[in-house]
């Protein structure tokens, strides 16, 4: 079971324009520390940023798949901002409101530079940045926080500094070993970046 | 062979000076600079014994210098301060700071030490939040430079550069900056720089600046005189007496402007949010458009050519009372052969100028400074009260200073509401050993952007 999520994505070239009129204002600021949040979650309708699910017992769910999500920075905002250090988090949390069944959900995250042919291709053909698993039990709420931090090494600053960037989120089950359905509510509770750096003098 | 024209070596270096000004869109300091701690100490206020506050009224051209007026001579300490923590020029520096520079250079001349300074929101970390439907900045320390009102600055430096005296008839050369600007913020984007209320589509956020900068060569001929009263006679050797009675001085001048450079500027800046907010095929635009007006002649038959006129009156009672209405750049004007480029985004969201009009005629209209000032003596010059009221570019100031003299010392203090409004306060004291002196004052300054003061100590020697 594949099923799209539908998360738009978050351009923030007017936070790019803005910055520009603010350092306009500000007549030339130095070398500031800046700290840029970028609120991935809240270009998610609220209607997608939750769902129920019922996996039957003995069956290994397919991930469902977020709509690729093309996220721009913005040139000025890029080009402003000397980044040093990005984290990511994100939560999502499952809740086993029905309150029967038992098994594990894997989340993983995706994070690439877009190339000129498919985003989707292009971010999910490439190794998920963060995977983790929960263990759900009947009426259990489980939270699945994870932060990463992007790096050089890793990879994943060259994509921040880059300005555009695709980011994917795929969730799937695993009812294998249970005897009853898992079912229950998943619920994305924050996918941010937070950008640190120091913004280049005019 | 074609020789490329230059301008001549002032008026290029006073087209320099007015290039920074006008690039900067900073204001000259609207207070005294390297003044003598004397007068700092009581509130930057004109009196006869510092000279009549310089330039201020030309009729002080014609007053006999008081018996105890000593050379009073500034000690920029201030310098001394800026070589130990040198300004970085260096644009590729990670730590260069347009705004510090304007602040250490030209808001805040290095005269006198700092003791505190005003925030310059160099060091304040700016925080973004963007989000669907909304972004937030927050500037932190730096929030508060932001002005919450319109902002209008001005500033005019004159200072003597050759003066002679032939047959009474003061003739002098005196480069001239002028500059004045005013920038103002919509409700919404002083509101979301000032205090992070959220942007969002429904908001209007725009900036609209007018700069004006000239430097000229002023060629000036004074005359002032006593017109009434007994005269005061000089005798070798000996220091004026101070006749009892009224006496009347009055002086005129006229300044022919040779313009060196100028600049005019008016910009509208909006930014035209877009719903949804963060769209990325419909990216927010910032559209700006305006006029630019520049000449920077090449030689001295090209430069601007214009007048004005200076009228002073000054008069003094005995030892007991002064007072003085002057008035310069009375009716003054400069008329320029200048390019008229307009100013605005193009489809790109580049910003692009575009000639209008080349080589037309602009005039350039100087603002009048006006100064009224009075002083009353007592206890035979030991205790003096004065006051002024002094109208400039930036606005219009009061002055109050007083001074009690106690033997080889001197107390003294000051206060002044400065052209932004501010009040400002001031105290100090003199110390005369044999012919020489030293004064020191102890004073606040509000010369940046949002009027914080700076506390400031400067000192002078007086040799009598």
């Amino acid at each position: 079971m594949t099923r799209a999520l539908g998360i738009r994505a978050a351009a923030p070239a007017i936070g790019a324009s803005l910055l520009g009129v603010a350092a306009l204002v500000l007549g030339g600021c130095g070398s500031n520390d800046v700290a840029v949040t970028v609120d991935m979650l809240s270009f998610v309708p609220a209607a997608n940023r939750s769902d129920d699910y019922m996996i039957p017992p003995g069956v290994f769910a397919p991930p469902m798949a977020l709509d690729p999500q093309l996220v721009t920075l913005g040139e000025s905002l890029a080009d402003r901002v000397n980044m040093e250090r990005v984290v990511l988090n994100f939560v999502v949390d499952f809740e086993g409101a029905t309150g029967s069944g038992a098994g594990s959900a894997d989340v993983a995250l995706y994070l690439a530079i877009p190339d000129s042919t498919s985003l989707s291709d292009a971010l999910y053909q490439s190794s998920p940045i963060y995977t983790g698993r929960l263990d759900l039990a009947a009426g259990t709420k489980r939270v699945l926080a994870g932060a990463l931090e992007a790096t050089a090494e890793n990879g994943l600053l060259p994509v921040f500094q880059n300005g555009d960037f695709a980011l994917g989120l795929t969730i799937s089950f695993d009812a294998s070993a249970a005897t009853v359905p898992l079912a229950g509510r998943w619920t994305i509770q924050q996918i941010d970046a937070l950008i640190l750096g120091q913004s280049d003098p005019l | 062979m074609v020789e490329q024209s230059r301008a001549p070596g002032p008026l290029r270096a006073l087209a320099s000076i007015v290039a920074v000004l006008a690039v900067g869109g900073v204001a000259l300091p609207a207070g005294a600079a390297f003044e003598t701690a004397r007068r700092s100490a009581m509130g930057d206020v004109i009196t006869v014994r510092e000279g009549g506050g310089g330039g201020t009224n030309v009729a002080f051209r014609a007053v006999p210098a008081p018996a105890d007026r000593p050379r009073l001579i500034p000690l920029p300490l201030g310098l001394a301060q800026l070589a130990a923590q040198p300004p970085i020029f260096d644009v590729e520096s990670p730590n260069f700071s347009a705004l510090a520079l304007a602040d250490r250079l030209i808001l805040n001349p290095p005269d006198d030490l700092r003791l505190t300074s005003p925030p310059t929101g160099e060091d304040a970390t700016i925080g973004v939040h963007l989000a669907a439907d909304e972004i937030i900045l927050d500037f932190g320390t730096a929030r508060d430079l932001v002005p919450s009102e319109p902002v209008e600055n001005g500033g005019r430096f004159a200072a003597d550069l050759i003066t002679t005296r032939v047959g009474g008839i003061d003739f002098s050369v005196t480069p001239l900056v002028i500059e004045t600007s005013e920038v103002a913020l919509s409700d919404d984007l002083t509101a979301a720089l000032r205090e992070t209320v959220p942007l969002t589509a429904a908001g209007i956020y725009t900036l609209d600046t007018e700069l004006e900068a000239l430097a000229a060569l002023a060629l000036g001929v004074t005359y002032a005189r006593q017109i009434a009263g007994p005269a005061i006679v000089a005798e070798p050797g000996l220091p004026f007496p101070e006749p009892p009675g009224f006496r009347l001085y009055a002086g005129g001048g006229a300044k022919l402007l040779l313009g060196a450079a100028y600049f005019a500027n008016t910009t509208h800046a909006a930014v035209l949010p877009k719903s949804p907010l963060l769209d990325p095929d419909d990216p927010t635009d910032v559209e700006v458009t305006g006029e630019l007006v520049t000449s920077v002649p090449q030689s001295f038959g090209s430069a601007g050519q214009g007048v004005s006129f200076d009228l002073g009156l000054a008069a003094l009672h005995g030892q007991a009372w002064e007072m003085g209405l002057g008035a310069t750049d009375i009716a003054g004007w400069i008329r320029w052969r200048a390019n008229r480029d307009e100013v605005r985004t193009d489809e790109d969201g580049d910003l692009t100028t575009i000639r209008v009009v080349s080589a037309e005629s602009h005039t350039s209209h100087l603002t009048p400074q006006i100064a009224l000032n009075v002083a009353r003596h007592f206890d035979r010059r030991r205790l003096t009260l004065a006051a002024d009221v002094r109208r400039g570019i930036d606005g219009t100031s009061w002055h109050l200073g007083a001074e009690r003299e106690l033997g080889r010392y001197a107390l003294r203090a000051g206060a002044l509401v400065d052209a932004g409004g501010r009040l400002q306060g001031s105290a100090g004291g003199g110390v005369r050993l044999g012919r020489l002196g030293i004064d020191s004052a102890l004073y606040t300054r509000s010369a940046n952007l949002v009027g914080d003061r700076a506390l400031m100590l400067g000192f002078s020697l007086a040799i009598h």
